[in-house]
């Protein structure tokens, strides 16, 4: 695993919004990134940016020795599903399907789950006894949780992770660091996170404050 | 790719029984409707054709042809005109056909009574399956559905209905002992009850038995040497009984009692146009129909009903496909959010389009089954409910 590059990048809204500049952003295999910001500033456009979900209109993404701009729609989608682990804001859960088949979801298309792993992960964030629960009697700090192990289950290299402890207590913030830490950086993967928590904030080996970016 | 998009579909159906259940018995009903029809004209059709076509004609007093019909050969309740006993009785004596008379006035725990001669249990190939047929007065014989769904059997007794609640001196219920249990023939006389023609008449009141007044001063008003009146604490039976049988005499001239209807076997095709002829020129008040002609008229309205019916159920499937393609358009809008989460996990474009395709499958394919089990449903049941709908 190989880190993330990006060079140049542009974007601008087609309603004429929001425009984003980013000179140079690189985070090597193994480290974590957090990007800072007020509200509105791009960081969840730059986020998508990275991970393949909005094309950038000029500049370049590498993703480990992949540069996301030569690869087709469905090449994109192949490569979420098999190496990134997305973790969204509104947590993004099927509520019909249960906790378990949320988190295997990905890996019924295809992506390289390990069920063994999964339970294990989601044991350590107390989600086991939930397991064949409809995630629409969850809690919000259920849901995210449970968000958070779906996007870890096939031990994907690239972790986009959109306030992935907004909902949390301190507690299990940390357990959820520890985890990210673990099942990312630790094998070599990269995570990118946008929090407003500073003590998260101060865990991770880099920051990126986009304030100075905003037109 | 086909599995985990069938695993969504379902899901997604499995988790909204309510809206899946309500949009599958919609679509379904409007798929099992021209089925249904066409399987109760069928039953109609097979039910009363081969009755129709194996009873050569049928006298009844003039009114309506098709009602007589329905009457003689359904057992239908409808109140048909008199026809008196002296029409069957000439017809008989003139040795052009047999004549079988029907009473089908009355009417026990909701099944016809028909009062008979034994004629018609020869005629219809009808044979006890229990017991024997009526050989006394009060004595009835019981068709095999009937017997099966009151629970009837040989030794037990039926009363006759009260026709009029509140008439004092009207028809009273005659208490009949069942003689015999007729094998099912899959015909209007499995649920019926017969008995002798006599036995109608006296249900009707035409006939009655009661204390002999003769010997029993104390119930007598006046006496001389033609006749007894008596007071109103003298005893009418309402069972005939081996005791009191013999006591059980008719007023007036039974030639003149009333008949529903007879059934004309002619001796032979010269006899049958006679007969034809002889009733259609005739200024008498009976009419001589041929049921197979009758069947004919009815059974053609039924079908052109049946097409007609069959037009407007295609546009009702049409409608309803429609608003079941609106329906599936607005959920797969409300659920924008689902596919876009689904995109963004990076599930393929083609299998997000299969998961949709089957859902739409899914119902589809629960509505035709909903609609083939409620059709056989009914193919089985029809034959019972036409002749319900007959009786």
């Amino acid at each position: 695993m190989s880190g993330l590059c990006a060079k140049d990048l542009r974007f601008a809204h087609p309603g004429g919004g929001l425009r984003l500049q980013v000179p140079r952003l690189e985070l090597a295999a193994g480290q974590s990134l957090g990007l800072l910001g007020p509200s509105g500033v791009g960081k969840t456009t730059l986020l998508k940016l990275l991970c393949g979900l909005l094309q950038a209109q000029g500049g370049s993404i590498r993703l480990g020795k992949q540069e996301l701009q030569q690869l087709t729609e469905p090449q994109r989608r192949e490569m979420r599903l098999r190496e990134m682990g997305l973790i969204f804001q509104d947590f993004a859960l099927l509520d019909y399907l249960s906790v378990g088949e949320n988190i295997l979801l990905p890996a019924r298309f295809g992506a390289p789950a390990d069920q063994a792993l999964a339970l294990e992960m989601a044991g350590r964030l107390d989600l086991r006894e939930l397991w064949q629960r409809p995630c629409a009697q969850l809690s919000q700090g259920e849901r995210q949780r449970v968000a958070i192990v779906r996007a870890l289950a096939h031990s994907p290299a690239f972790v986009f992770a959109d306030e992935p402890t907004a909902s949390l207590d301190v507690g299990r913030r940390d357990g959820v660091m520890q985890l990210l830490r673990e099942r990312v950086c630790e094998r070599g993967g990269s995570l990118i996170l946008i929090t407003h928590d500073e003590a998260l904030m101060r865990g991770l080996d880099q920051r990126l404050d986009l304030n100075p970016c905003r037109a | 790719m086909n599995r985990p998009a069938w695993f969504l579909a379902w899901r997604y159906v499995a988790t909204h029984r309510l809206q899946a259940g309500l949009l599958t018995a919609a679509l379904g009903l409007v798929l099992a409707l021209p089925l249904c029809l066409h399987f109760m004209v069928r039953a109609t059709q097979q039910n009363m054709e081969a009755r129709a076509q194996g009873t050569p004609q049928l006298l009844g007093a003039r009114g309506s042809a098709l009602d007589l019909m329905l009457a003689g050969l359904y057992f239908k309740r409808q109140a048909l005109p008199a026809l008196q006993q002296r029409v069957a009785l000439s017809l008989r004596q003139s040795g052009l056909a047999q004549v079988i008379p029907l009473d089908l006035r009355f009417h026990a725990q909701g099944a016809a009574i028909v009062g008979t001669e034994l004629d018609y249990f020869a005629f219809r190939g009808l044979k006890p399956a229990q017991g024997r047929l009526f050989a006394r007065l009060g004595e009835c014989v019981v068709g095999a559905a009937l017997a099966g769904s009151r629970g009837l059997k040989v030794g037990d007794s039926v009363y006759s209905s009260q026709e009029q609640l509140f008439d004092l001196a009207g028809v009273y219920p005659l208490k009949m002992r069942i003689s015999g249990v007729l094998a099912p023939n899959s015909s209007a006389d499995d649920e019926a009850l017969f008995v002798d023609l006599k036995t109608a008449w006296i249900i009707a009141g035409m006939a009655h038995g009661h204390d002999d007044v003769a010997k029993n001063k104390a119930e007598q008003l006046s006496q001389s040497a033609k006749h007894t009146v008596a007071n109103a604490s003298v005893r009418t039976f309402n069972e005939v009984t081996p005791d009191n049988e013999a006591g059980f005499h008719f007023h007036g001239n039974t030639q003149d009692y009333p008949l529903s209807a007879a059934i004309v076997l002619p001796r032979d095709a010269k006899a049958e146009a006679i007969l034809a002829g002889r009733f259609q020129g005739s200024k008498t008040q009976a009419q001589l129909i041929r049921p197979a002609e009758q069947y004919r008229t009815l059974i053609s309205t039924l079908f052109e009903l049946q097409r007609l019916s069959l037009a407007l159920f295609a546009a009702i499937l049409l409608a309803a496909s429609a608003i079941a393609a609106l329906v599936f358009a607005l959920s797969f809008r409300l659920r924008q959010r689902e596919f876009h989460t689904l995109t963004e996990l990076g599930v393929p474009a083609a299998a997000l389009r299969r998961s949709k395709l089957l859902e739409v499958v899914i119902i589809g394919l629960m509505s035709i089954a909903g609609s083939l089990i409620l059709s056989s449903l009914v193919a089985v049941l029809s034959h019972s409910w036409v002749r319900w709908l007959l009786s």
